[in-house]
Order: C-alpha cells, then sequence, then structure tokens
C-alpha cells in the first residue's frame, strides 16, 4: 500500500496548493474591480474622509501579499465581509442556504450517476438501443436547463399537476437543515413525501445535462475495454455480455467516467445558480442570482468561494477514488 | 466419433463482400495438437474466435462447429457459455492486454469458479515460480513471459473439471523472446500429456508449428490449403502454398547469405567506442539505470553486422544512440562526415510519415542532400524502382500501402539521403515470411550494389545468418560474443549464445 | 494482426477507410447547416422582419400568421428577437472557441516540444487554472467587469483555453515519440520543420474534433450566463435573458420563454451532431 500512500499523498498535496490559488484568483478579481469596493461600503454620498476610511478597512492602499495575508486571516476566521443587499455577514447568509443546495445538488447528482451509468452500460451495446440511445443522449446534451425546466413545468404542473411549480415545502427544523433527511429524522412521512415532491424537477433539470456527459465518456469508454483482449479471454472463460461488463468493463471504464463525474458534479454547482432561480429553491445559486441582479460584490464572492471549495474537494475525492479502483495509478507517473 | 473435440463443418465467415473464412472443415481429436499455420489475413485468428463462439461482430456465418453436441455458431447462448465455461480454455498472443488490468492474477486464474487452492497449483502446473505470493500480483507487477503463464493457466483452470477439453492458443508465443518461447511452447505440450486435452496453436511461424504438432493444419485467404501429420507437410509438400511458405521461411537451419563477406575494420565507416547509456529511474531523481555498459563495435564499408539480442539487451538502445536519436552518456560515436547513417524501423508504416504521400517525404529527404527541385520526382521515381516498387506509388500515403510495400518505400527514403550505413531496427520482423525474405534480400542487393554498410538488430537468429557477414550477441547492455556469422553458428562461445541457438525454433528439429 | 507488432491505432488512418453504418448522413446535414448559420447569421439585421428594440404590436399576441413566434410582454417581434439574439451568441461561440483553440495550441505546443522546466511551468499554470471551477470563475469575472458580450468572451475563454492546451500538450508528447518522427529527426530536419510538418498535423486533427464538439457545450454556456443577468445588458436580445424574461409569463404566455429555448435546443442539436460528424470523418 506504500504506492497509495505516497499516491495520495500527492494527490493531497496539490489540492493543498489549488487552495491558496482559488482564494488568490477571487481575491484579486475582487480587487481589481473597477466598481470601487469602498464607495460600495461607504456609501454612494460618502465623504472623502469616510470613503479613505472604508479604503484602510477594506485594505485597498496596502501592498499585494499583505493583503492577500490578512484577506486570507479573515477567510479562516469565517469573515467573508458583509452583504449590502441583506445587510448581514456573508457567512450566515451562507450558512442559512448552502444545506439546501447540498440537498438539491446530491439528490441530482444521485440521479446522474445512475443515469449516466444506465445510459452508458446500454448504449455501449451494438444494434438499435446502442443508436436510440444515442439519440437521447444528444439531445440531452443539447438541452438547456432552462427548456427543461420550462417544459417540465408546463406538462407535470401546469397540464397533469403532479409537482409543484417551485420552493421547498415547509422546511422542517432540524440537525442537518436538508428538508429530506431532517423529516426522515423527524419520523414525519408526510413531511418527507412533501420534500420528495419538491425535489424532484429540480433535481431532474439538474441531472440531465451530467447524466448525459457522464453516459457518453462511459459509453466510449466501454466500448473500447469490451474490445480488448483480456475481455475476449473472459468471454472464452464463459462469462456473458453483462456479467463480462460487471466484472471487467466498468472497473476498466470506470477511469474516465469518473473523472468526467467528478467535473459534471462540480459543474452542477455552478448549474444551480439556474435551475435555484428557476424553481424559486431557496439555497446559494439563488442567493448568488438576486446578489448579481444587486451587484453586491461581498456576496457573490463569497458564494463562489464556497462552492469553488467544494468543487476542489470533489475533484480531490474523484482522484483518490481512481486510485483505489486502478492499480497501476499507484505506481505510474 | 466419440473422440472427437470439436467439429468445424463448412464454416465460412464473410464481413461484407469480403470472405474470411470460406468453407473450411476441420476436425480435432481428443489429445491432439493441432497446428493451424497462415500469414497475416489468411483468416486463422477469426477461425479461432468462431472455435470459442465469440465470432467478430458484423460478420455473416454460415457453417457449423460442433463442441460436445453444442453448435458453438447458432445454439443457445446458455449452452455456448455451459461450453466455455467447462470445455475450452483460450490463450491469446499479447500477455500485456489478455489480462485485465485491475484484476489481481489469482483471481483471473479463478474466473471460472475454481478455488484459490485449485488456482495456486495451476499456476505452479504452468511454471509459474512462488504461485502463493504470484496469486495476489497486478499482471503489471508480472513480466511478459509470466503473464502468459498466468494466462495459460487461467485457460486451464476449470471447474469442476480437471482441464479443458481444448485449448485455443493464437500466437501465444509470438510476443515473447525466443528462450521464454521455448519453454512455453514445451509446456503446453506438457498439459497435454497431462490432462489429455488437445490443443488447436494458431501461429504464424512453421518453426513453433514443427516443434509441437502432431498434425499442421496450413491456412490462406480464407481456405484450408493442406493438411496432414505434421512431418509429412514439413518434409514432403504437396500444396504449392505450403511448399512456397516452407522456401520462404528463414530458418536457423538455412544457408548462410553473406558470410564470404570480407571485411576490413581498419576503415571502418562508424565506430562505436565504449558507450554506455544510463536511464533516469522514474520517481527516484538521483538514481539511474545503466542499460549499455560500455559497448564497443565497428562497422566497415560494405560489411554487414547483425546485433542479436533479446528485448531488453539495450541493443535498440545501441542503434538510436548511432543514428543521433538518443545521446550517450559516455564514450565515443565516431563516423565519416559523409557516412550520414539512416534508420530503418520495425514498424515500416509507422515510420513513415501518415499525412504526406511516400514521394513527397522522399522529395523532402533528396531536397535535404541538396538535389534540385527539377531533379527530384526523377530520383524519387530511380529510387522506387531501385526497392522494387512501381513508381505510380509515390502519390500514395502509407495507409494505403501494404506492409511489405511500407518497407520497401521507408528503406528508399533511407536511400535518399545516399547514406554509406542502414541502421536497421528489426527491419522484417513485422512482416510475414515471404515478405520478410525478400525485404531481406533487397537488404542484401542493396550492400552487394551499392557498398552501404549494414547494421542490423534482430532478436531472430535466423535472420542474422541469413545477412550477416559478422554477428555481435547482446545481453543485459554487454556484447557478449562477437566474431565472423560462420564461426558464431558452428562453434558459439559463450553459453548465451549457445542457449539461443538451441531455443530457436528450426524446421531441423522435425527428422 | 497475427504478427507481434501492432501499429499504434493512430487516428488519421481512418481518414479515408471503411465508414461504420449509414448514421452518416443526419451528421452531414447538420454540419452543412452550421456552416450556413455561421454564413447566414451575420446579415441577420438585413432578414429580420423587425428590428432589436422595435415594438410591432400589443404585448403578448400569440404565436400565429403575423408574428410567427407571437410578441414578447412589450409588443417585440419574437422571431425577429431570436434570431438576432442567436447571431450575437454565435460570434460569442465562434469568438471563445477559436481564441482558446489558439491560446491552447500554442501554449500546448510550446509545452510538448520542449519540455523540461518550461513544460513544468506552462502545465503548472493550466492546471491551476483547471482546478478552478470554470462557470463559476466565468461567472464571477462577468459580474465584476460588467455585464455585455466582450466580457463575457473574455471570461469564458479565460477558463476555457486549458483544456485545449492539455490536449495538444499530450498529443504533441504522443505525436513526438512515434516512428516516423524519429525517421525525420534522424535524416537531420531542423526541429522546427520537424514540428511544422511531421508533427503539429497530426495534433490538429485530434483538436479540432474536440473543439467542433464543444461549440455546443459553449453555447449553452453563454445562454446560461445571459438567463442569469450576464449578457449583454437589457433592450438586446439575447436567448437566455429572453427566456428569463419569459419566464416571468410562463403560465399565460408560454411561447416568450419557450420559442428562444426551442431555437437554442435545435441549434445546439445540429452542432452536436455535426461535431459527431466532424469527429466520424477526420477524428
Amino acid at each position: 500500500m506504500t504506492g497509495f500512500a505516497r499516491q495520495f499523498g500527492i494527490r493531497l498535496a496539490s489540492m493543498a496548493g489549488v487552495l491558496p490559488v482559488l482564494t488568490f484568483v477571487v481575491e484579486e478579481i475582487q480587487r481589481q474591480l473597477p466598481s470601487d469596493p469602498a464607495r460600495v461600503l461607504a456609501g454612494r454620498t460618502a465623504s472623502p474622509q469616510a470613503l479613505a476610511a472604508a479604503r484602510e478597512r477594506l485594505g485597498l492602499d496596502e501592498p499585494l501579499i499583505t493583503h492577500y495575508v490578512g484577506y486570507l486571516g479573515r477567510l479562516l476566521s469565517g469573515d467573508l465581509g458583509t452583504s449590502v443587499s441583506t445587510r448581514r455577514p456573508v457567512a450566515d447568509d451562507i450558512a442559512t442556504y448552502l444545506p439546501a443546495t447540498l440537498e438539491l445538488v446530491l439528490v441530482a447528482a444521485l440521479l446522474a450517476l445512475v443515469g449516466g451509468l444506465l445510459l452508458g452500460v446500454v448504449g455501449a451495446r451494438d444494434g438499435l438501443t446502442g443508436g436510440l440511445v444515442r439519440v437521447v443522449s444528444v439531445a440531452g446534451a443539447s438541452a438547456a436547463s432552462f427548456l427543461l425546466a420550462i417544459v417540465l413545468l408546463l406538462v407535470f404542473y401546469r397540464d397533469l399537476g403532479w409537482f409543484p411549480a417551485g420552493g421547498r415545502g415547509d422546511t422542517a427544523d432540524g440537525p442537518t437543515g436538508m428538508t429530506l433527511l431532517d423529516s426522515l429524522l423527524h419520523g414525519d412521512p408526510g413531511g418527507f413525501l412533501d420534500a420528495v415532491r419538491h425535489v424532484v424537477l429540480p433535481a431532474v433539470v439538474l441531472a440531465l445535462g451530467p447524466a448525459v456527459a457522464i453516459g457518453r465518456v462511459l459509453r466510449a469508454s466501454l466500448r473500447e475495454v469490451m474490445a480488448a483482449d483480456f475481455v475476449r479471454s473472459a468471454r472464452a472463460k464463459g462469462a456473458g455480455w453483462w456479467l463480462t461488463v460487471w466484472r471487467h468493463g466498468l472497473r476498466n471504464a470506470a477511469g474516465p467516467a469518473l473523472s468526467m463525474a467528478g467535473l459534471q458534479v462540480s459543474i452542477m454547482f455552478g448549474g444551480s445558480v439556474v435551475v435555484e432561480s428557476l424553481f424559486s429553491w431557496p439555497g446559494l445559486g439563488r442567493y448568488l442570482s438576486t446578489a448579481i441582479a444587486a451587484s453586491d460584490l461581498a456576496a457573490i464572492t463569497g458564494v463562489v468561494l464556497v462552492l469553488g471549495v467544494a468543487y476542489v474537494l470533489l475533484n480531490f475525492l474523484v482522484d483518490t477514488l481512481q486510485l483505489l479502483i486502478d492499480p497501476r495509478l499507484r505506481e505510474s507517473e | 466419433m466419440s473422440n472427437i473435440v470439436a467439429r468445424i463443418s463448412g464454416l465460412t465467415v464473410g464481413f461484407g463482400d469480403k470472405r474470411a473464412v470460406d468453407g473450411v472443415d476441420l476436425q480435432i481429436r481428443a489429445g491432439e495438437i493441432v497446428a493451424l499455420v497462415g500469414e497475416s489475413g489468411s483468416g486463422k485468428t477469426v477461425l479461432g474466435s468462431c472455435l470459442l463462439g465469440i465470432p467478430p461482430a458484423h460478420a455473416q456465418i454460415g457453417g457449423t462447429i460442433d463442441i460436445d453436441g453444442v453448435d458453438m455458431l447458432h445454439g443457445p447462448e446458455k449452452a455456448r457459455h455451459h461450453v466455455r465455461r467447462h470445455r475450452l480454455g483460450a490463450v491469446f498472443q499479447d500477455p500485456l492486454t489478455s489480462l485485465d488490468p485491475t484484476m489481481k492474477a489469482g483471481a483471473q486464474v479463478c474466473e471460472r469458479g475454481a478455488s484459490d487452492e485449485r488456482g495456486v497449483a495451476v499456476m505452479a502446473e504452468c511454471g509459474v515460480p512462488e504461485p502463493e505470493a504470484r496469486f495476489h500480483y497486478w499482471p503489471h507487477q508480472l513480466s511478459g513471459g509470466l503473464r502468459q503463464r498466468v494466462s495459460i493457466a487461467g485457460a486451464i483452470a476449470t471447474d469442476p473439471e480437471e482441464a479443458p477439453a481444448l485449448i485455443v492458443a493464437d500466437e501465444p508465443t509470438t510476443a515473447l523472446d525466443v528462450s521464454v518461447q521455448a519453454t512455453v511452447v514445451a509446456l503446453f505440450a506438457r498439459l497435454r500429456e497431462q490432462h489429455g486435452c488437445s490443443v488447436l496453436l494458431i501461429t504464424h511461424d512453421l518453426g513453433v508449428a514443427a516443434q509441437i504438432a502432431d498434425r499442421i493444419v496450413v491456412m490462406s485467404a480464407g481456405r484450408i490449403r493442406e493438411q496432414g501429420p505434421a512431418r509429412k507437410v514439413l518434409r514432403s509438400p504437396e500444396h504449392p502454398y505450403t511448399r512456397q511458405l516452407l522456401a520462404s521461411r528463414l530458418d536457423i537451419a538455412g544457408p548462410f547469405g553473406a558470410a564470404e563477406t570480407s571485411f576490413a575494420t581498419a576503415n571502418p565507416v562508424l565506430r562505436l567506442r565504449n558507450i554506455t547509456k544510463d536511464f533516469p529511474v522514474p520517481h527516484h531523481r538521483r538514481e539511474s539505470r545503466r542499460v549499455l555498459h560500455g559497448v564497443s563495435l565497428d562497422l566497415a564499408e560494405g560489411e554487414s553486422v547483425a546485433l542479436v539480442g533479446e528485448s531488453g539487451s539495450g541493443k535498440s538502445t545501441l542503434l538510436r544512440i548511432a543514428a543521433g536519436l538518443e545521446p550517450a552518456t559516455g564514450g565515443t560515436i565516431g563516423s565519416e562526415a559523409d557516412a550520414r547513417p539512416q534508420l530503418i524501423f520495425q514498424d515500416a508504416r509507422a515510420s513513415l510519415t501518415p499525412w504526406m504521400p511516400v514521394g513527397a517525404q522522399i522529395a523532402e529527404r533528396l531536397a535535404l542532400a541538396g538535389v534540385a527541385r527539377s531533379d527530384r520526382p526523377g530520383r524519387v521515381a530511380e529510387l522506387l524502382e531501385q526497392v522494387g516498387l512501381d513508381p505510380a506509388v509515390a502519390r500514395s500515403r502509407p495507409r494505403q500501402m501494404s506492409g511489405g510495400q511500407c518497407q520497401r518505400a521507408a528503406i528508399a527514403r533511407a536511400l535518399a539521403s545516399s547514406p554509406r550505413v542502414l541502421l536497421c531496427d528489426e527491419p522484417v520482423s513485422a512482416l510475414d515470411a515471404t515478405l520478410a525474405t525478400q525485404v531481406v534480400e533487397l537488404l542484401d542487393n542493396l550492400r552487394r550494389t551499392t557498398g552501404v554498410a549494414l547494421l542490423l538488430v534482430t532478436h531472430d537468429l535466423a535472420v542474422a545468418k541469413r545477412i550477416a557477414g559478422r554477428i555481435a550477441v547482446m545481453t543485459e547492455g554487454r556484447i557478449v560474443e562477437e566474431g565472423e556469422v560462420r564461426r558464431v553458428f558452428e562453434a558459439p562461445e559463450h553459453a548465451y549464445t549457445k542457449s539461443l541457438l538451441a531455443a530457436s525454433p528450426s524446421l531441423a528439429a522435425v527428422s | 494482426m497475427t504478427v507481434a507488432t501492432a501499429t499504434p491505432g493512430r487516428r488519421w488512418f481512418r481518414l479515408a477507410g471503411p465508414r461504420r453504418g449509414g448514421a452518416g448522413q443526419l451528421e452531414l446535414w447538420c454540419l452543412y447547416l452550421i456552416v450556413a448559420l455561421t454564413v447566414i447569421l451575420p446579415f441577420a439585421h438585413w432578414l429580420v422582419p423587425s428590428g432589436e428594440t422595435e415594438i410591432v404590436g400589443t404585448p403578448f399576441t400569440a404565436p400565429g400568421a403575423q408574428h410567427w413566434l407571437g410578441t414578447d410582454e412589450q409588443g417585440r417581434d419574437v422571431l425577429s428577437r431570436v434570431i438576432l439574439g442567436l447571431a450575437s451568441s454565435w460570434w460569442g461561440v465562434l469568438g471563445i472557441i477559436v481564441c482558446s483553440l489558439l491560446i491552447g495550441t500554442i501554449i500546448g505546443t510550446i509545452a510538448g516540444t520542449l519540455g523540461g522546466w518550461v513544460d513544468a511551468v506552462l502545465m503548472r499554470l493550466t492546471d491551476a487554472v483547471l482546478a478552478l471551477p470554470g462557470p463559476l470563475v466565468s461567472l464571477l469575472v462577468v459580474a465584476a467587469l460588467g455585464p455585455g458580450l466582450r466580457n463575457v468572451l473574455l471570461a469564458v475563454t479565460a477558463t476555457w483555453w486549458p483544456w485545449y492546451a492539455r490536449i495538444v500538450r499530450s498529443e504533441v508528447r504522443a505525436v513526438r515519440v512515434l516512428p516516423h518522427v524519429d525517421a525525420a529527426r534522424s535524416a537531420g530536419m531542423s526541429p522546427l520543420r520537424v514540428a511544422l510538418r511531421h508533427v503539429l498535423p497530426g495534433v490538429l486533427r485530434p483538436i479540432v474534433v474536440v473543439a467542433s464538439l464543444d461549440v455546443g457545450s459553449v453555447l449553452l454556456l453563454l445562454a446560461s450566463l445571459s438567463f442569469i443577468g450576464l449578457g449583454a445588458p437589457a433592450p438586446a436580445a439575447e436567448i437566455g435573458s429572453m427566456s428569463a424574461a419569459g419566464f416571468t409569463y410562463l403560465f399565460s404566455a408560454p411561447w416568450v420563454a419557450l420559442a428562444p429555448a426551442a431555437v437554442l435546443f435545435t441549434v445546439t442539436m445540429a452542432a452536436n451532431f455535426a461535431g459527431d460528424g466532424v469527429q466520424e470523418r477526420i477524428g
């Protein structure tokens, strides 16, 4: 296992390296703004003295490194600044909205993984089903999330009335802040069902693109693997197509598909911005889009930072998972 | 007849309007080793896949293959699985790709439900040293020879039976070194003796067939041309195709081709002195691995020297250093200013730039050599004719040409620089026997007519015997024996040379 | 296939090889459509029935003979605005792809050819950008610079090029060790000539394939950015912002939101099929 420990260490170190880069980029963008954050903070009619004070508070006149170190220090103590639109600390706002987004993304990620697996495996077979899956995949990859939301809302809300148009239902106060989990923990089946009804449409919309992308990559690599000699030799040992896929195909084809899955789930954090505003889902994404409308930069950078960190963590997780699946990665390069 | 293991009748496999297998009838008896011999494109591999009941996709298939009363082509899927699981074993050419890289060796041996104990026992039987430990190795931790042994162990570890009734082995030794080849061939013979299983050995090499087969079946263009007891087919072939195959085979029992050539090392055109080469070890920044330990070699004008060795001996690295593609760590390379050494590669098609017509590639070299633009087309045609190609080939891209044409074109391209040395890296090992002989003869002719010196790297002593005046035997980064070709063959001094000679497959084995 | 050495299955060998199945027609027509769009869309302003901000009728007129896709909340012709919106984002997409392709190819070629510390520095830079959440950084950049097509272009290109750089670099490294490059080097050609004649043509094919497959994704990304208010500001016609505006009236006048989204879907799908076609042909 030393190979594993070593490679794990390398990946851990590279993740640790990316986080400062991320914070630095975000901080620099914030600093280089044409719109003056000091003016935003001090207000439109502030006196020059007040403006200078605000400038000092924001550290705009300090040299780059000092400023960055100060910024990092504030970050580590949980200070993300104050939102101009809600007049609350951004960190508090994020704490309020994060569980909803996590819940949505988790459900969608699950849907995307299962969907991607199905599309990939079924699509890898030759013949009519494979062709059909391909057309469905291209269509899925071409649908903007708002188109899908529009169609689903028209059909399942307006015409059939199966699902609500938006919102999250009655939020049960609970330990996790995720309605699905909390209602279960409280032993409230009605609340759970309501939560499920609310999450279905947004999660489907959020999951479609990633599912198709994962499916495409999985199908391509699975087809390649299934043409390999060791698959021939497994089949010559009497294994059927499905058993071979299960035993040899998926393990070997998983690498690229997993990378794609990691990428797509992280992209979901970006996609949640659109989906949450479509379905009035009270999460970070909707918070972000209202912040964009109000040019509320502290809130925007705060959210981007939190989602960015989630993205980096997720990538690290996927890398580690790949290390577990493919023994060759533990030694080469 | 109950002692027939597999009965192929009227097998036809077509792809579109092309027939890969065209009406083949073949029966394999219990305990019999049948060698199916043919050149590439003869349909022998397709036949093997059909026998396993996994024919290539998109093929139109006719005829029947009967194993244990099950039709392996059209029978019910479940019955075919059953036959594959309990009655058949398969071994493929490349041990690197025929094991699943994400599954431990033992798990693959026991894939058909054999217990771990039996898996270890079978691995031991197949000559895997320390089978208990190797059982838990990943494939990439095993050498090529060991991987092939693990594949074979997987092929015979059926359950609950003792061993499969029939092993289909498709070029099982081709990717292995000569000395490993011989032991793997011997392993098949032993398995037959101990378990009485039949073997269908698919090979391009009559020499391998001669080492082990009871019966030889010769195939070309999808049809069986001749079949019979091994001795009969090898000693008194009836079909002209078999005769041609036998005649064209380069064999270590064959005649010396260039033995008479005199060489005056006094005036060498290429002089390698004490060449050393270190490669860095991955992940260990300060460590390095020495692959050449002070090798010296001279090549005289018009001489031909064969550098013989197995994979990892450092022979190709030496050639690349001589060609200037790789810097040497130590030692000196002396060559005359106008030597212009040119390389000929093993994979000729890959050595031609895929998107450029052959003529343009030759013209590019002529331009480098300072030939005026107006003279180039004529010179290109001359060069192509010199290597036996139609000048019209100049307009073709490599993918439109056959393997043999590609190697000739590559030689023509090398000649464009009017070199005095040709460095050839396994120039014929990727070619079928007939073509290989032709290319070897072409190189020999060029040497005789133009006086170009040849330094030829090969793993095949038969090629060396045919073309070289002098032989240098290399192993583990050192030349262990060097001398005139006749002397090395008739009175080898070094133990390694002797073992190489003994392991080389030869038709002389059947007598 | 029988004798030891495997010819590396480099993709260009399939260029003229037999094509699989008969599925090529659809891709071919989609490719024509995409080419036609590229040629026609620059002249969209002369072709549309009415202007970008021109009010032509009562708000929320349902689709009919006069206004094929109806009118929006201000009484503007939806069809005209959709075409104009498509035209502007089309240029954005092509701009992003071409710029990213240029930057990526140059950086990837330099890194792959020179190797050593140049390679290390360039690739660490690329990896750093790739490790950042692309769409989110684009979003932040646009939010900071202010909405507008130019800023969107800048922001997306800034996070898109590293993909190409990475592919080009690995292709360059893969092609560089092929025997035909060794053959060219051993003949004494200059490194520049080897790179341009014997390496780069082999690298361009795969990268063009990847880029053509990306057209659809970039189109969708631009639309999403515009949907959350980071495209061109208000009166300008853009697919995403039009759909966002129409979303408010989804249940009374569904066409206002649906029409731009549906047109976007059709064009993206054509782009994706065309990309597949390109892949089949030269990939």
